[in-house]
């Protein structure tokens, strides 16, 4: 009776689905607090970085908390709500590249640039995933989705974003590689969580079964967005250290 | 001109899936128009290609024997389709594949071994998505081909695995670019849009049909391309004015028509369609040895003088 009232729908001990859900929302909330904490105790030129790295874990936040109520109502996978979730956060991780190289000079074509390339990954992803999820359609749009994840890595790894990193300093040129390495590595999980739950499986080969896609990427998402923020979080605090030294 | 040829498939697009479907008639046709006005002009080149990579590396060029040679890589890989039909098969698509990848990707330095993986697997990728995106449409052109229950068989398998074919492309192009471009720093185009093309270009080549989309990519792209490239080539260091090389290309196009014209006639009088078919993919088959051996030859000596020129 008391579950009926206060709307909580009880979370089973095995479903860990629904448990991933929530402790993802924990920890996008922990996160965005301490972001918008860290604002004021922050250099005045990283503050937009920081308060948007704030941004990405609350918009996160607020989605898992619905996802999980959506998971645990209906059973299903929240597919539209995710890529709601991404398509406000992924752009604003783009944001954090052209923030942290503006100061070498970085124009808003390659702001526009990012946005476009993540925009357009993920409506092709969505469209795989969610409008024409039959093996040969999803695999095209899976494929072209790719595409646009690897034009980000290019200009994130060899193109104009590493070389302004390059030239904003140490410390920028740091921060970058290992937000690369996020893109690379942390991002990757994405396409290949698309490509294993969606209609034939990795390439054919069912190699999801048992195992849920919303795992797969609630682990991914906690710890892209709460890693990406940390990392732009410690290049503002190094910078800060260096600039009292 | 990328650009304006991606808007051209655009468009194409557009008029087939909103305005009006283009029947198999109509595909065919303008296939037909495009080999004639692009297709064979592209392949007609090859001559004049030959002559100027003989006075790039100092060497006289002698016709008789560029044609001797020439005819001698197309009865060779003749002779290899014939006997081994299946290497045949798989030399032409891997012929197909890297020539269409160094024509795409010639900015880029691929002398290397992991730069002809780039562009083999890029060439591939493209062949995946026009073939076995299309495989309910190729299935019954092979069967004309060969109607054996082996090659049916054979046929299955290779569409029961095509996904695994396309997941397998995909992994290996994108490993081996991203592997390329670490290994090249000075190889790096100054934007990625090459790779936002071929996003756009690998839409098109699914969505438009079998027939539609290889005359979008083997015509309007892969030929108008291979033609610009041959003019820069060409006009480099003034041996030929536009006008002469537009008029060689006129010239030898025309007897290359005419020869084809000759074969079609004798072959509409004395085979049946399917023969006639499996002689058309044949000979498209033969002449892409050495064609691909000239193009490689000139975007090899291209990237030399770009790279060198740097």
């Amino acid at each position: 009776m008391s579950n009926m009232l206060l709307n909580i729908l009880p979370i089973a001990t095995d479903n860990y689905v629904a448990f991933t859900f929530f402790v993802g929302t924990m920890a996008m909330m922990a996160a965005s607090v301490f972001f918008f904490f860290e604002v004021g105790n922050t250099d005045p030129k990283w503050r937009t970085s920081v308060l948007i790295s704030g941004l990405i874990t609350f918009i996160a936040a607020v989605h898992y908390y619905y996802m999980r109520d959506y998971n645990l109502a209906t059973g299903e996978s929240p597919v539209f709500f995710r890529y709601v979730d991404w398509l406000l956060t992924v752009p604003l991780m783009c944001v954090e590249f052209y923030l942290i190289t503006r100061k070498a000079g970085a124009k808003l074509s390659l702001l526009w640039k990012l946005i476009a390339a993540s925009v357009f990954m993920l409506v092709t992803g969505y469209i795989g995933e969610a409008i024409y999820p039959t093996e040969t359609q999803s695999w095209i749009w899976g494929f072209v989705s790719s595409i646009g994840y690897f034009y980000i890595v290019y200009l994130i790894w060899f193109g104009e974003v590493a070389e302004l990193a390059n030239k904003a300093g140490e410390a920028v040129r740091k921060a970058n590689r290992a937000l690369a390495w996020f893109v690379l590595v942390g991002w990757a999980i994405y396409p290949i969580g698309y490509i294993a739950g969606t209609a034939g499986g990795l390439f054919g080969v069912p190699v999801l079964s048992g195992l849920s896609l919303d795992v797969v990427y609630n682990i991914g998402d906690a710890i892209n967005k709460i890693g990406f923020g940390l990392v732009i979080y410690a290049l503002a605090q190094s910078d800060k250290a260096t600039a009292k030294a | 001109m990328r650009t304006w040829l991606l808007l051209f498939g655009c468009a194409l697009l557009l008029a087939h899936q909103v305005l009006r479907t283009f029947t198999p008639e109509v595909q065919g046709a303008l296939f037909l128009l495009g080999i004639v006005l692009v297709g064979v002009p592209h392949g007609a080149a090859d001559l004049l290609v030959s002559t100027q990579q003989a006075r790039d590396l100092g060497k006289p060029f002698h016709a008789p024997w560029f044609l001797l040679g020439y005819v001698g890589r197309l009865l060779l890989f003749a002779a290899v389709l014939y006997y081994f039909p299946v290497i045949g098969s798989a030399l032409f698509i891997l012929f197909s594949a890297y020539h269409f990848g160094e024509t795409d990707l010639a900015g880029l330095r691929t002398e290397t071994l992991l730069g002809k993986a780039v562009v083999l697997n890029y060439g591939l990728v493209i062949l995946g998505i026009i073939l076995l995106g299309h495989a309910e449409e190729v299935r019954p052109i092979l069967s004309v081909l060969d109607a054996s229950p082996e090659q049916a068989l054979w046929l299955e398998r290779v569409i029961d695995s095509k996904m695994l074919l396309l997941g397998a492309s995909m992994v290996l192009f994108f490993g081996s670019a991203f592997a390329y471009f670490v290994l090249n720093p000075s190889s790096r185009p100054d934007s990625g849009d090459f790779i936002a093309r071929f996003a756009l270009l690998a839409l098109l080549m699914f969505f438009l049909p079998l027939l539609l989309g290889f005359t979008f990519y083997f015509i309007v792209w892969h030929s108008v391309l291979s033609l610009t490239n041959i003019l820069t080539y060409l006009r480099k260091d003034g041996l030929f004015s536009t006008g002469t090389i537009v008029k060689r290309i006129v010239f030898y196009s025309a007897l290359a028509l005419i020869g084809i014209g000759l074969l079609a006639a004798g072959g509409f009088a004395y085979l049946n369609t399917a023969t006639l078919m499996v002689s058309v993919i044949a000979g498209l088959a033969m002449l892409t040895a050495p064609h691909m051996g000239v193009m490689h030859m000139m975007y090899l000596r291209m990237r030399v003088q770009q790279f060198q020129g740097h």
